[in-house]
């Protein structure tokens, strides 16, 4: 699945629901109903997060870990 | 004279140091009232009731030749997905039965070598995430004690502990504290190593302490961090989260609506506030990021194992593993962009205030709603909660002050003349 900020949280349950009929067999599938509903709809708020290619602070994980205190 | 198990950390520690208590007098006595209690709380997954004495008589000893730690006598569970040497780190998954470390998490090596002697693995819900665990809320043994560290809260309500470590990966020891009535502390992300503890998500896996009061929780953080305690501002500057009061029960949101109006009596700037960024937004990015690492950490484990899997977690393996790789990287992204503005946000108040969970303990059933707690740990910020009321069918309620990365010890300070002001519910006698 693309990421498309346009995509409804419908239309993302969808392509979930077919992903895991093929993943784990529909009768499985069936039981995941409500979670790929939960997930569908964090999907769609994730994809229509506002954020330009230079809106966030560099990435650090390059960096060496933060010393601790503890 | 109280009893050792009516003490909190701060007082054990007090006792030893003034000769007016042995370690070996305390362990027993919490040992005593776990075996009577257990049966009602299920809070413990396995007691060592032997190592744990033997290190209390070498503590005695030791204290005899002058020899006296930080946190000398302060005993201490361990939630069981944390490794301590010799006993098993089972996370309630059957598969790890007698699954014995060989040696210390790093933070159990360091409390040991403070003087803190580990009583044994507190129930943890099936590798921290949402089964319920098997534990009772002391208050209310129809109502959940919260999750995931579920037998670390409930066992030091019912003072079978003084002390214990939790995780928190959503809201894992925040809400056990708010549910069962005692106080959670969890610091900036990787303030406490995470060495010898079974992940859940990477990034968002804390380390917490639960405890009687934020005094205890400051003894404890100060003796792990060899930091120096600060003093709480004369009048401080305190943003009462209203996104999170218009989440919650009535009787939870008002709760922290007189709270804030003592505060600001006693001299706080108290001041409602909004947050900078969309609250469903922090949630949406914390559940994909989490889901996503959930389902990487235990991908083989599942393949392994499918039956022996909780349902709950089950689904959020399978779930997490079909996130396409676009929406996991820019949730991760986004959270660096709501960090940066949300640091911006929290460096103009000394704390937010907010309830530590949105209700009051549910049903067994569940483990209870996290949304008042992750976004917390989506941004590694540190975060207390202190028991504050009791809802009008007498089950607790926390009150939850979040600061700035970094300021962990400027956050205790505050909670500490919080906690002064407000006052802190008590808790259930258990044994009438």
């Amino acid at each position: 699945m693309r990421l498309d900020e346009r995509m409804t949280a419908e239309a993302i349950e969808q392509v979930l629901r077919r992903e895991a009929d093929a993943a784990y067999g529909t009768a499985r599938s069936a039981r995941l109903d409500g979670r790929l509903n939960q997930l569908a709809g964090w999907l769609a708020r994730v994809a229509a997060g506002p954020l330009g290619p230079t809106d966030e602070a560099p990435d650090q994980s390059g960096q060496p870990p933060q010393e601790s205190p503890a | 004279m109280s009893a050792p198990w009516e003490l909190t950390a701060g007082e054990i520690v007090a006792g030893c140091r003034a000769g007016e208590l042995r370690a070996a007098e305390v362990v027993e006595s919490f040992l005593d009232r776990s075996a009577r209690l257990e049966p009602a709380i299920a809070a413990w997954a396995t007691l060592d009731p032997a190592g744990a004495l033997a290190e209390a008589r070498a503590l005695d000893a030791a204290a005899a030749r002058g020899d006296l730690r930080p946190l000398q006598g302060i005993p201490f569970g361990v939630k069981d997905i944390i490794d301590v040497r010799g006993l098993p780190t089972e996370a309630g998954f059957a598969p790890y039965a007698g699954r014995r470390a060989a040696r210390d998490a790093a933070i159990v090596a360091q409390l040991r070598a403070l003087g803190a002697i580990p009583l044994g693995k507190t129930h943890t819900t099936q590798f921290a995430n949402g089964d319920p665990a098997p534990t009772f809320n002391p208050f209310n043994r129809e109502h959940t004690p919260g999750g995931s560290s579920a037998g670390s809260g409930a066992a030091v309500a019912a003072r079978m502990t003084p002390a214990a470590l939790g995780t928190q990966t959503a809201g894992s020891v925040l809400r056990p504290a708010a549910y069962n009535g005692v106080t959670g502390f969890k610091p900036t992300f990787n303030w406490f190593s995470r060495a010898g503890v079974l992940p859940l998500a990477w990034s968002l896996d804390h380390l917490g302490l639960l405890v009687r009061t934020s005094v205890d929780a400051a003894l404890l953080y100060h003796a792990l961090a060899e930091s120096v305690p600060e003093s709480a501002p004369a009048a401080p500057r305190i943003g009462l989260v209203t996104d999170f009061l218009e989440r919650s029960q009535p009787a939870v949101a008002a709760q922290l609506e007189a709270a804030a109006g003592r505060l600001r009596d006693a001299g706080a700037r108290v001041e409602p506030v909004r947050l900078p960024v969309e609250l469903d937004l922090l949630l949406a990015v914390h559940a994909v990021i989490m889901s996503a690492e959930v389902a990487a950490v235990h991908a083989e484990a599942l393949n392994a194992h499918p039956d022996d899997y909780g349902p709950w977690i089950r689904a959020e393996i399978e779930a997490g593993q079909l996130i396409p790789a676009a929406y996991d990287i820019k949730a991760r992204r986004l959270r660096r962009r709501l960090g940066a503005v949300m640091d911006r946000f929290l460096a103009g108040f000394d704390a937010l205030l907010l309830p530590t969970a949105s209700n009051t303990p549910p049903g067994r059933e569940s483990t209870g709603d996290r949304t008042c707690q992750a976004p917390w740990s989506l941004l590694g910020t540190p975060a207390i909660s202190l028991p504050t009321a009791l809802s009008p069918d007498r089950l607790p309620i926390g009150s939850q002050l979040v600061a700035r990365r970094g300021a962990d010890s400027a956050l205790l300070a505050l909670a500490g003349w919080v906690e002064s002001v407000l006052g802190l519910i008590p808790l259930p006698e258990l044994d009438s």
